[in-house]
């Protein structure tokens, strides 16, 4: 899989998990730019890429990703 | 050593003079050995606690990261936790356990099975015993690489602008910068260092010890106050609390950029917060992120428990199922939150409250939410924003009365003053002045909140501490001379001057 369809399937996502359908997100966005990412949207939102990814992400990546970026790294790095 | 006593200033001048006149390669070891004088010199048996508890976590570090298999690095982390903790339960929780107990065997007509013991808890250990576990665990989750220098690691978890309340530091955020080479001199950033220690001092000095007068009065005297009284304590005591612990923290940051070191902020304008999740975002940020990244996201992600929420949606509304883990954690993670801050049940009450708020905000906010919109309210409005802000304070306000209180009963007996008694009349008719802080020094503390006020205010829009050290050196000198001349006449000394801890400091 591209970068490029990582992310759209990742927007899809964001879209469902924040009920924002205006969403977009990019490799530098965190969530200081997403309204309602807080901690609790996190984990819905971790669990929501693991169910659409098939994937399971490490505690030290949930406590420590830093931007979307770095999330879709991973989501490469595991294999798709 | 309290930060604000003259024996803790002689000290700090001491050790940055040193620090600074030392050649680099020797000045981590310096301030490492300051660090061990400062805090064993007066109880040297709290040292030798603390040191165990360094060479604990020092060791546990590096037997797991060599450790490969799963089961037994997870034995590992579970012994080092549990003997971590153990330290923390019994200094702290000891004499609460037997105390209750001993009720419960009296109930039954039993003789108590524990006798209560006089224990004082070696200072800073619930911060630094958290700190020495996060460190643990992010060396488990591979997330830190385990420090192997002795003395980097000491003043890691023993460095004295933060071992004794704090910021509860990262593994990730305070070791890469001990590890690095020690600071150069860097006049503008003393400057910085020592504009937020002052504002930290002008916090606790001028505002918080001078609330703390009629706050404890009404509180805990006799004549305790009702009505309006009673009101005017509850939300003095808000702010007490928010220039004490937020003033420690900035001369704890002040004294660690002092040294050329950045400590994590505690606190983010938490009174201005619109809702109680926003509030605990904000307020003791280090010990809120250290919950949710160890025990909170931890209980979300526990299988069992998502096993069951799954389980659950064949029949409890769906929103209810897929929240049992968010609920699991929260009440988990509030009564660890209150038991932390003291042993009173007291305390749990108040952990309990906020968790309550929160599991309530977390359920009821989207329907709430959804509702004010169908009905065509002004959400977006700024009375709105305010109204939320006014709503979140007081309902912060309602938790202090637990916090503050000295017992459960305590408290109910001050929930009951509130009611009756003293009208509003009695905000400006002088009963205020009946309980220890006459006008002058009310007018003073009232002065005070308004300065906090404006200069919070201004925060949000610009950095100050970054502004004033860049204005022209009249501006800036006027600033710092107002300042040393407000906290020399506003500051709370008394004969004899004898500093008052720190509120955080019995935590």
């Amino acid at each position: 899989m591209t970068r490029q369809q990582v992310f759209e399937r990742l927007n899809r996502v964001f879209q469902d998990v924040f009920d924002n359908e205006a969403l977009a997100v990019g490799d530098a966005t965190t969530a200081a730019d997403v309204p309602g990412w807080d901690s609790l949207m996190h984990i819905r939102l971790m669990g929501a890429v693991e169910d659409e990814f098939d994937m399971v992400f490490d505690m030290k990546d949930v406590v420590s990703l830093q931007n979307v970026g770095e999330m879709a790294d991973i989501i490469m790095a595991k294999g798709h | 050593m309290q930060f604000t006593s003259l024996p803790f200033a002689a000290f700090l001048c001491g050790a940055a003079a040193v620090f600074f006149l030392l050649p680099p390669a020797a000045r981590r070891l310096f301030l490492a050995a300051a660090s061990l004088f400062v805090y064993c010199y007066p109880s040297p048996w709290q040292g030798a606690f603390l040191l165990l508890s360094v060479a604990l976590t020092y060791g546990g570090a590096r037997l797991l990261d060599r450790t490969e298999g799963p089961r037994t690095r997870r034995l590992l982390l579970a012994a080092g936790a549990v003997l971590n903790l153990a330290f923390l339960l019994f200094f702290k929780y000891y004499n609460f356990a037997a105390q209750n107990l001993a009720a419960l065997c009296g109930l039954l007509g039993l003789a108590a099975p524990l006798p209560a013991l006089a224990l004082v808890a070696p200072v800073g250990i619930s911060f630094y015993t958290f700190q020495s576990l996060g460190y643990l665990v992010d060396v488990y989750r591979r997330q830190t690489q385990p420090e192997r220098n002795i003395v980097t690691y000491t003043l890691f978890v023993a460095f004295f602008p933060q071992v004794q309340a704090g910021p509860i530091s990262r593994s990730t955020s305070l070791l890469p910068q001990l590890r690095s080479p020690a600071p150069a001199f860097d006049g503008k950033r003393v400057e910085r260092s020592l504009l937020l220690a002052g504002w930290g001092l002008f916090k606790k000095l001028v505002i918080a010890d001078r609330l703390a007068i009629f706050v404890g009065n009404v509180f805990d005297g006799h004549a305790g106050g009702t009505g309006a009284v009673a009101v005017a304590a509850v939300v003095l005591f808000a702010f007490q609390m928010y220039c004490d612990f937020s003033g420690y923290t900035a001369m704890a940051l002040g004294i660690a950029g002092l040294f050329g070191y950045r400590l994590d902020p505690n606190f983010q304008l938490p009174y201005f917060s619109g809702t109680i999740p926003e509030f605990w975002r904000r307020w003791h940020m280090t010990l809120g992120s250290w919950f949710r990244d160890y025990l909170f996201y931890p209980i979300l992600r526990n299988r069992r428990l998502n096993r069951l929420a799954k389980a659950a949606r064949k029949t409890l509304p769906k929103t209810l199922a897929n929240n049992i883990p968010v609920v699991v954690g929260l009440v988990v993670v509030w009564f660890c939150t209150g038991f932390w801050h003291g042993t009173g049940w007291n305390y749990i009450v108040w952990g309990l409250y906020h968790g309550l708020l929160i599991i309530l905000s977390t359920l009821a906010g989207p329907w709430l939410k959804k509702r004010g919109q169908a009905l065509g309210l002004p959400l977006e409005g700024r009375a709105f924003a305010l109204f939320r802000v006014v709503r979140t304070f007081a309902l912060v306000c309602v938790g202090y009365v637990f916090f503050r209180s000295a017992s459960l009963g305590a408290a109910l007996g001050l929930f009951a003053r509130l009611w009756g008694g003293a009208g509003p009349a009695a905000l400006w008719d002088g009963t205020l002045l009946q309980y220890g802080l006459d006008g002058a020094d009310f007018a003073v503390a009232l002065a005070g909140l308004a300065v906090l006020f404006a200069v919070e205010f201004a925060q949000r829009k610009r950095d100050l501490l970054a502004w004033v050290p860049a204005q022209r050196r009249l501006v800036r000198w006027a600033v710092y001379l107002v300042g040393i001349l407000v906290l020399l006449v506003f500051g709370m000394y008394g004969e004899g001057y004898v500093e008052k801890p720190f509120l955080y400091f019995q935590f």
